[in-house]
């Protein structure tokens, strides 16, 4: 009889629970826990963007369990958001890493490709406008940072200009790494529509040419400082990013080149896809906002690639015909590293399979991560 | 967080798009610069 009481008894807690659940906006978990399942979804089922992807979608579901004990102000996940997004030192940790896997190479035989990585900057500006529209200058700017097509950029700028806490801040994060997914997706039709046939088969012989390690070694420490010097607020940004890629050059460091490829970026990248997920409570992200945040992002990657497109077609009005540029490397200019370069270089070899476009798409891609940060500076600078 | 519709902020920051998009070009052109002038002191030859 006891043992029956008790079990009833039981029973009665987990109802109260699943009572508790459903007073609480059950059905605003259950949204974020499917939000969850696709993020899980896309990221293993189309590989888009999986270490980043997975964690935050795992993330989601974890923070949206009623009274979940991973976040609050003892839980783990809280703690891990103060310690490295609120004070942006997961996301400058991983440009370490990430500024130690970029070859400036490319680049450096032509460093005229740089103009395209400024010109597809254009949508980040183009969409700071329009979010202006439905929201203040702060947050108008931050949305307009998804267009960098750079998660750590994105999360240092919306953090430095809304604070950690604030509710648009998680739907700025997930727009800023899924439509980096969706590259493949967004930007052909795009490209597409602002080229003709005739200039995407236009040939570009790439001229190999050999750059002294002097040049690869100043390269860094030069941009640091200009950068610095015009933008002071990006000097974090550019500076852990240059400070990656100076100890890949420098050749005395690879065990430390390798470590902040590999290790440093992967453990960081863990840790940041499920800490994000933090931001993704229901009551701040199932909001009227998020939809428009996401719309806005998505103009922010078409007006990124057509900034660079067109930018490269305005050129072409004032080169001789057999040194025009490839309009479709504009595009590139995107940031978003290396896809957008690959995506590029795919869509050239599928129009005419002896056009070799990667070294240069790879070269304006490189800049547009460098350009990007730039930009984040510069809105830094504007709007603090 | 949404803050209504006010289309004339559109035309209102269209200065800091101007702004932006010349000084990233002006960072970018020292850059040029600099990196064609690094080649010519350092190239290999």
């Amino acid at each position: 009889m006891t043992f029956i009481q008790e079990t009833l008894s039981e029973l009665g807690v987990l109802v109260e629970n699943v009572s508790a659940f459903a007073a609480s906006g059950g059905w605003k978990y259950l949204v974020m826990w499917v939000i969850g399942g696709i993020l899980i979804y896309l990221a293993i089922r189309h590989d888009m963007e999986p270490t980043l992807l997975l964690p935050m979608g795992f993330g989601t579901i974890l923070v949206n369990i009623p009274f979940s004990g991973a976040i609050g102000e003892e839980g783990a996940l809280t703690t891990l958001f103060n310690a490295g997004i609120a004070n942006e030192l997961f996301p400058l940790i991983l440009f370490i890493g990430i500024g130690a896997m970029i070859d400036f190479g490319p680049l450096l035989t032509n460093p005229k490709l740089m103009l395209f990585g400024a010109a597809a900057q254009f949508g980040i500006f183009f969409t700071f406008c329009l979010a202006s529209i439905f929201f203040g200058t702060e947050e108008a700017a931050s949305i307009g940072i998804i267009g960098a097509a750079d998660g750590p950029t994105a999360i240092v700028v919306a953090n430095k200009l809304l604070g950690s806490d604030s509710r648009i801040t998680g739907a700025i994060m997930v727009a800023a790494y899924s439509y980096m997914a969706l590259v493949p997706i967004i930007q052909p039709p795009v490209i597409k529509a602002l080229t003709t046939k005739k200039e995407r088969l236009i040939r570009m012989p790439y001229q190999a040419k050999e750059v002294s390690k002097l040049t690869k070694i100043l390269f860094p420490i030069i941009i640091t400082a200009i950068a610095g010097v015009v933008a002071p607020e990006s000097v974090s940004l550019i500076g852990f990013l240059m400070f990656g890629n100076l100890i890949r050059e420098c050749g005395v460091l690879n065990s430390l080149s390798e470590t902040a490829q590999k290790v440093l970026a992967n453990l960081i990248t863990i840790f940041l896809g499920i800490t994000i997920a933090v931001q993704m409570e229901a009551s701040k992200f199932l909001q009227l906002d998020t939809l428009l945040i996401l719309g806005l992002g998505l103009f922010a990657f078409i007006f990124d690639t057509a900034g660079g497109v067109m930018f490269a077609k305005l050129i072409n009005l004032f080169l001789p015909k057999d040194k025009k540029i490839n309009p479709m490397i504009g595009a590139a200019g995107i940031s978003a590293f290396p896809m957008s370069g690959r995506v590029v270089h795919k869509m050239g070899l599928k129009e005419d399979p002896q056009n070799f476009l990667l070294m240069q798409s790879i070269g304006v891609n490189v800049s547009g991560q460098i350009a990007s940060v730039i930009a984040g500076g510069l809105i830094l600078n504007f709007f603090m | 967080m949404f803050s209504g519709f006010n289309p004339m902020a559109f035309v209102d920051n269209l200065k800091y798009m101007l702004s932006g998009m010349i000084a990233i070009f002006i960072v970018i052109g020292i850059i040029v610069i600099a990196t064609i002038i690094l080649n010519k002191i350092f190239s290999k030859k």
